[in-house]
């Protein structure tokens, strides 16, 4: 259908590119090959999920740019639009994901014109239902990039309190040991799914007890992530009690992919690590233990999720213990 | 040869608009598809007075429901379910409605000869094993399509279409080594699936477009 109109664009910024949450100015120019008449002409932005995942696509702005017109050969129209492009997400070629922009006009034609490209489609092509499906829209395609040059990011705060239950790994244990003991009392004891069973209570009980003498010294833990500016951020932890029993915490945060590739019959998980930050050091200031974070200088993309596609943030806390034992709480967290 | 990107397509300095080889959207799959059977066959086949159940017979990555959703586009009045384990609950099969259904395998057999029981309705299915004997039980006349084996041409065609789709390159003028291309059958035999996940990481080695 390309041939139809030919599309032209030109961005106020010069660049060829898009910025993010940035007002543009736009100049389409559309050359019509042929003599038709519509109901309307649109831009749009949209952006296809790709990789290897069944593509998704999402048309995050619309603009009408004509209606009811006849367009002669040769007719050369000129718009200029002004928009602000969405700030989220950019354009992205990962691992598995991919986010890629297009520029898009499609002009929805009338009846008559309708018919008159269905009887063109028909010489054109021997495949019939092709051309009795043709939808009557003309749609021209430009890949373009939506970049965030100047590398700003923004967090959604948070407060998240997080409790570390040592009882459901004490609670399956006893469990497992307790039937175990039952079976061994009623007779029907089998040595090989006995023992199984014994070691995993055990390794189990074992876990609890190193959760308890970490992370389940502190009671809850709440964890704040604050916005400071677009260059860096701000991550608080307090702990209930036994702030003492802390000598200090590394953090460090990573960005990541994930694709579920449900592509014919089978599905894979598919995750790739995209970004990981340096390692941050926490000062300790009243019951509070904080540390300043900076996003990374590079463009990342920001926090998305569409269908079985998603890029997410997250946050790595490592504790260190005076008894020489450390844990590592792991916490997902919002940027746009 | 090693099989890399480079020894494969031998055409230099392409611009592309992303990775040739994941996903294809609805609206490209007609332009990049190169079909096993053609659609004229499989839409007559579908079009005929009586209503049929036409099944897709082949393992995974050999191109069913790629096949599944083109004719899908082409067909009027029709529906199209892509299953996982839950969603077969939702299929309805309302009268003079043609049933697209990508992996029947997740329908049960209960509600499987349900549907084949709706002698007024058009069945197009993908399925790893050919389903016949319920179709023979239901009493309903069916075609089955085999997807399997693909030739060096085959390949060719469907990686000159996606690079040609996905940049500027015209579908003439991009050139395929023929023995990295027979390398590639080696490898991965009919799975034209597997064939493309491999380019997909191979290309995405060598091209730094983003």
């Amino acid at each position: 259908m390309d041939e139809i109109i030919q599309v032209f664009y030109q961005f106020s910024n010069k660049t060829g590119f898009l910025i993010a949450n940035n007002t543009t100015k736009a100049k389409i120019s559309i050359i019509c090959n042929q003599p038709i008449s519509f109901s309307s002409v649109n831009f749009h932005l949209r952006y296809d999920i790709k990789g290897k995942l069944n593509v998704g696509s999402k048309t995050p702005l619309s603009i009408q740019l004509d209606n009811n017109k006849n367009w002669v050969h040769d007719n050369t129209q000129e718009y200029e639009i002004e928009f602000k492009t969405p700030n989220t997400p950019i354009s992205f070629s990962g691992e598995n994901l991919e986010i890629v922009w297009y520029l898009i006009v499609e002009v929805i034609v009338d009846d008559r014109t309708k018919s008159q490209i269905r009887s063109q489609l028909l010489r054109q092509t021997k495949l019939i239902s092709l051309a009795k499906t043709y939808n009557g829209k003309i749609i021209t395609k430009h890949p373009i990039k939506v970049r965030n040059i100047d590398c700003d990011y923004q967090i959604v705060n948070f407060e998240e309190i997080s409790y570390q239950r040592i009882h459901i790994p004490l609670l399956f244990s006893g469990f497992i040991l307790a039937t175990d003991v039952l079976l061994y009392l009623s007779g029907s004891y089998h040595i090989i799914i006995s023992s199984i069973a014994a070691i995993l209570s055990i390794g189990l009980l074992g876990y609890a007890l190193y959760k308890y003498i970490t992370i389940g010294l502190l009671g809850e833990v709440r964890l704040v992530g604050e916005y400071i500016d677009e260059k860096k951020f701000r991550i608080c932890v307090t702990p209930k009690k036994n702030l003492k029993t802390i000598i200090g915490i590394k953090l460090f945060y990573t960005i990541t992919e994930e694709v579920i590739d449900n592509r014919g019959s089978s599905s894979t998980t598919l995750k790739e690590k995209i970004f990981e930050s340096k390692d941050y050091s926490c000062i300790v200031f009243k019951n509070k233990i904080c540390s300043e974070i900076n996003y990374p200088k590079e463009e990342y993309p920001t926090f998305f999720k569409y269908d079985t596609a998603r890029i997410f943030w997250q946050l790595h806390l490592k504790f260190q213990f005076k008894n020489g034992l450390s844990y590592t709480v792991n916490h997902e967290f919002k940027v746009f | 040869m090693k099989i890399a990107y480079h020894n494969l397509i031998l055409n230099r300095n392409v611009e592309y608009f992303h990775n040739p080889f994941g996903g294809i959207s609805d609206e490209e799959l007609i332009e990049v598809i190169d079909p096993k059977y053609s659609f004229e066959e499989l839409t007559e086949t579908l079009n005929q007075n009586k209503p049929i159940i036409v099944q897709f017979v082949g393992k995974k990555g050999r191109g069913k429901t790629i096949h599944l959703r083109a004719l899908y586009q082409l067909a009027s009045n029709s529906k199209i379910y892509i299953l996982d384990r839950n969603n077969h609950r939702n299929i309805t099969n309302p009268d003079n409605l043609n049933i697209f259904i990508d992996s029947v395998h997740h329908i049960p057999l209960r509600k499987r000869l349900q549907l084949w029981r709706q002698t007024n309705t058009s069945y197009v299915i993908t399925t790893h094993f050919p389903r016949n004997l319920e179709f023979f039980f239901c009493k309903r006349k069916y075609k089955t399509f085999y997807f399997n084996e693909i030739t060096s041409e085959k390949l060719e065609v469907i990686i000159k279409k996606r690079v040609s789709k996905f940049s500027y390159l015209k579908y003439e003028d991009v050139v395929v080594d023929q023995d990295i291309l027979n390398q590639l059958i080696k490898k991965f035999d009919d799975n034209i699936r597997a064939t493309l996940n491999f380019l997909y990481d191979q290309f995405k080695a060598v091209n730094h477009y983003g």
